[in-house]
């Protein structure tokens, strides 16, 4: 399984304080519908951050979502200016936060883009990468013959995730 | 190298994992640094990969989400408006007006079909898809649920796939914008929200509700208020009329009867306060015991068995002369009657006062404090009821209490009769009903208990209205919830009736052979002890005529000597303990009666002989020793074991004090034997005189260090014996204080738990008001 760092007792913990979250969007001229993406995507970011070997918090987690949503909701909201021509005047994120940030955004829209998979793609390849599971197990878990042929449908998948990503990042651009 | 797309994402991942060989890693690794193209393809596998690892973070803070969610959901005030009543309700038809989704697993296509007929203009649509029984929660938190069944297709049931569509406006900043309007008719009603249903089968044609299953829809409310109705909107012209208001049900809040708790409110809390057995099983057992002890009420017992009309006539009494202003169980424009003789003999009223008070209650106020106090209940003044005799009153008391009917509180078997897993799923095991049971219990009426046992398919709050009316005001707070009922359609329900009297019925047979066998347990040892005490009176009885006998016989012979006459006159066997009255002989009938009488009284006397003039004396010392401690012995005996006599003498503690006068023709070993709760105490002493006057204080000593003692002290057989049943009967004395003791707590005990057992019955309230 894929190493937990953020127990889901702490997730939860953290969810707990959502109200807390959304109020602080909210009085930020966040809509709710967003805010609560953003909530979501800044504990996914929590969960990826702790797992990484050299990042230490020395405070509690969930004043790093809510630095996180800020940021984020920055972000969201500068592509908006574009649109509504309305002035920004907050605190960017540091350079680095920034790049790690445009990252992580950008694979939020692969991860958008793989959504489109089928069904039985997006279990072979969340259990291979997201739980490491072995072919053998998958296999017998998506009733596929043997490992070997859960091994070929993992390529073809692969493959077929890369052409939506390619496919996606295509309209990106045209819009 | 030119490799086909496919076959290059495959290269790519396995270089990735890590699942080629050296040289072949070597060969990408270079090929990257020269072509970018093919190093940014890596680079866009190894996003991928890490993407599809960052969507499996997704789903876990997704599930967390919907944790989040539906445990506050639950949390909220539950308002359920069960449609089972208004099947067809908010089933408005507008025109077409287009809404933006929410949902992405209805397809295009699909929706566009439903589109056409949503009920509110300018209103964000949703949709959910489902197939049977299934939960969907809305963007505001209307949560839909939905049973097998629910949906019918021309009047039949279906059992396909089905897309419901909602519309909601909840707060009025949405109903204002949806332009839409809260009147009933010509009235305007506040709202809490509206919202609107519809449900469509996969291919788009309508569905219907079915009227029998129901969808049950609950809408997050700020503050719950009893007076919400459901309407259902009729589209009249531009404007929808809100009609048909019906009642809201919450539905009631399941559980397991594991998890519920019937006992009596204070029940557990005292068991667990004296660290009582935790277990259910045993808890419930002791619950049970207390089947018959409810038996007499408290006012029942204080005042029962005197001469008194009938409570049939106190009846007609109450209803003709205080009926207009008490109630029984309720106060009203005077208190409450019920209790109430028990009311002023805990309030320290004068006996007769009540009696002079219901006559002429100024002239009790005037005569009793207690009367007076009672006066301030209220400022409206009690009537004069100068005509009644004292009889009468009782008799009104006794109807007022029930007397008659002596029976008070909960029978434990008719609670522990439903506190079963065959009545999950049904009214009882759910959290609303646990509420109940507790003050049904403070009612200590069964009526209550029978009411919604005998109701299961009925809603809980209709059945809460029916309690309120039988008296018990408490539950018109229940019935203002509102809940409604648990699976009134289940065929098991009717058989779940007799199933409860076969467990009650059965619950009081096993109550009684526990009781029995317990009482059985109970005689046996008592038999014993009494058995024990019997022979050890008889023994002694036996022991002190034969000592008489004997020391009779012992002192005849010394005076004789004395005397220098040949002693004709020996006691052979005594039969009574009428002294004396074996002895006969002309000439010497002074003589014996001088010898009877000094053994009797045990004091030292000299006698002269008529004929010889000589002199002859018997000499007794009394001795008195003050045993020290002796406050916690269970009986204190001091033994003498005499050297020329067959039997020891048993003399019992009087005050801690042993008082005997010795014979001093008679060597005396003593032990003295103090029967401690749990230990024997001794002391032996080879010269009792030399105790004389003394205070002594006793040694604990085990049973074997006893026996050592007497070894050494006894040198005949028979004490050896008498002693043996002397111990047996020490055992028991032991034995029975034990017994008595744990009876005597056990009563206690109970006492203390059935007040919490029966709380309306052994609890009287103090005060006027409750």
């Amino acid at each position: 399984m894929e190493v937990q760092t953020v127990t889901d007792h702490e997730l939860k913990r953290i969810y707990k304080r959502w109200p807390e979250v959304r109020n602080l969007l909210r009085g930020m001229g966040c809509e709710r519908s967003r805010a609560e993406d953003i909530f979501q995507e800044a504990l996914i970011i929590l969960c990826r951050k702790t797992a990484e070997p050299d990042f230490h918090l020395d405070t509690d987690p969930f004043f790093y979502v809510l630095k996180t949503c800020k940021f984020l909701w920055y972000n969201q909201a500068r592509k908006l200016q574009k649109e509504s021509k309305r002035e920004i005047s907050e605190p960017l994120p540091e350079p680095e936060e920034e790049e790690w940030l445009q990252r992580e955004t950008r694979l939020a829209q692969m991860e958008k883009a793989i959504r489109k998979l089928g069904d039985q793609c997006r279990k072979l390849l969340h259990f291979f990468y997201a739980c490491s599971m072995n072919m053998v197990d998958i296999a017998r878990k998506l009733d596929l013959r043997n490992d070997k042929v859960a091994k070929a449908q993992k390529y073809r998948c692969l493959q077929k995730a890369k052409e939506l990503v390619i496919e996606s990042t295509a309209n990106e651009e045209w819009n | 190298m030119e490799l086909n797309s496919l076959a290059l994402t495959r290269l790519i991942d396995q270089f990735l994992n890590g699942e080629l060989d050296e040289p072949d890693m070597q060969k990408i690794r270079s090929r990257m640094e020269t072509n970018e193209q093919f190093r940014e393809q890596v680079q866009l596998q190894q996003n991928l990969c890490e993407a599809i690892v960052r969507a499996g973070t997704r789903l876990r803070v997704q599930k967390v989400a919907r944790s989040y969610h539906f445990k506050r959901l639950m949390k909220w005030v539950l308002i359920g408006l069960s449609l089972l009543i208004s099947a067809v309700a908010i089933w408005v038809y507008a025109n077409a007006a287009s809404g933006e989704s929410h949902s992405a697993s209805v397809d295009m296509a699909l929706r566009e079909k439903l589109d056409e007929k949503p009920s509110f203009d300018r209103t964000p649509v949703q949709f959910f898809k489902g197939s049977g029984a299934e939960i969907f929660v809305s963007d505001k938190g209307i949560l839909l649920s939905v049973v097998e069944g629910s949906f019918l297709e021309n009047g039949k049931p279906y059992s396909g796939e089905y897309v419901i569509r909602l519309q909601e406006a909840l707060d009025a900043a949405e109903i204002v914008r949806a332009g839409l309007n809260t009147k009933s008719g010509e009235r305007s009603l506040r709202t809490k929200g509206m919202f609107a249903v519809h449900a469509f089968s996969d291919e788009g044609k309508p569905l219907e509700i079915n009227p029998e299953k129901g969808l049950y829809v609950q809408v997050p409310v700020d503050e719950y208020d009893g007076d919400l109705r459901i309407f259902k909107g009729v589209k009249n012209g531009e404007l929808i009329d809100w009609q048909s208001a019906k009642h809201l049900e919450k539905l009631p809040l399941p559980a397991d009867m594991e998890e519920l708790d019937f006992y009596p409110p204070g029940y557990e809390p005292l068991l667990d306060s004296l660290r009582w057995l935790k277990a259910k099983k045993s808890r419930d057992s002791l619950y049970l015991s207390f089947e018959d002890f409810r038996a007499v009420s408290e006012a029942a017992m204080m005042f029962a068995g005197r001469d008194t009309l009938s409570a049939d006539m106190g009846g007609q009494l109450f209803d003709l002369k205080c009926a207009s202003c008490h109630q029984l169980h309720k106060n009203s424009t005077g208190p409450k009657l019920a209790g109430v003789r028990v009311k002023w003999q805990k309030g320290g009223a004068k006996p007769g006062s009540i009696y002079d008070w219901v006559r002429n209650w100024s002239m009790a106020a005037a005569n009793d404090p207690y009367a007076q106090y009672a006066s301030t209940w209220s400022p409206t003044a009690m009537s004069f009821f100068e005509d009644l005799s004292n009889e009468e009153i009782d008799a009104i008391f006794d109807y007022v209490d029930g007397t008659g009917n002596s029976e008070c509180g909960i029978p434990p078997s008719q609670v522990l009769g439903f506190w079963k897993n065959e009545f999950n799923n049904t009214l009882l095991a759910t959290k609303d009903f646990e509420k109940r049971m507790q003050v049904i219990h403070e009612t200590s009426d069964p009526k209550l208990l029978k009411l919604y046992l005998d109701n299961l398919k009925a809603s809980m709050w209709r059945i809460d209205e029916f309690a309120a009316d039988m008296g018990y005001p408490q539950f018109l707070d229940f019935a203002a919830e509102q809940v409604g009922m648990v699976n009134p359609d289940n065929p098991h329900l009717d058989n779940l009736a007799k199933l409860y009297r076969n467990s009650v019925n059965s619950l009081k047979q096993l109550d009684e052979t526990r009781k029995k066998s317990k009482k059985r347990v109970e005689d046996a040892f008592d038999r014993k002890i009494a058995g024990l005490r019997e022979n050890d009176a008889r023994t002694e009885l036996a022991r002190n005529l034969e000592n008489f006998r004997q020391e009779y016989n012992l002192n005849m012979n010394i005076v004789c000597k004395q005397l220098g006459k040949k002693n004709g006159m020996a006691i052979r066997t005594l039969t009574s303990a009428s002294v004396g009255a074996t002895v006969t002989g002309v000439g010497a009938y002074n003589l014996d009666a001088f010898v009877a009488n000094a053994t009797f009284t045990r004091k030292s006397a000299t006698y002269t002989d008529p004929e010889t003039g000589r002199t002859a004396k018997l000499s007794y010392t009394e001795t008195r020793f003050e045993i020290e401690n002796t406050e916690k012995l269970l009986k204190l005996y001091a033994y003498f074991v005499p050297d020329k006599l067959a039997n020891f003498e048993r003399i019992e503690a009087v005050d801690g004090t042993i008082t005997r006068s010795l014979n001093d023709s008679i060597h005396y070993d003593l032990i003295i034997v103090g029967v401690g709760e749990d230990k024997l105490f001794t002391l032996t002493s080879g010269d009792p005189f030399s105790l004389n006057r003394r205070k002594v204080t006793l040694q604990a000593v085990s049973d074997k260090q006893l026996r050592d003692q007497l070894d050494k002290l006894l040198t005949n057989g028979s004490d050896h014996h008498n002693f043996k049943s002397q111990f047996k009967f020490w055992k028991g004395e032991q034995a029975d204080y034990l017994e008595q003791k744990k009876r005597r707590e056990e009563q206690r005990f109970r006492q203390q738990v059935r007040s919490r057992v029966f709380p309306g019955c052994y609890n009287s309230e103090q005060d006027f008001d409750q």
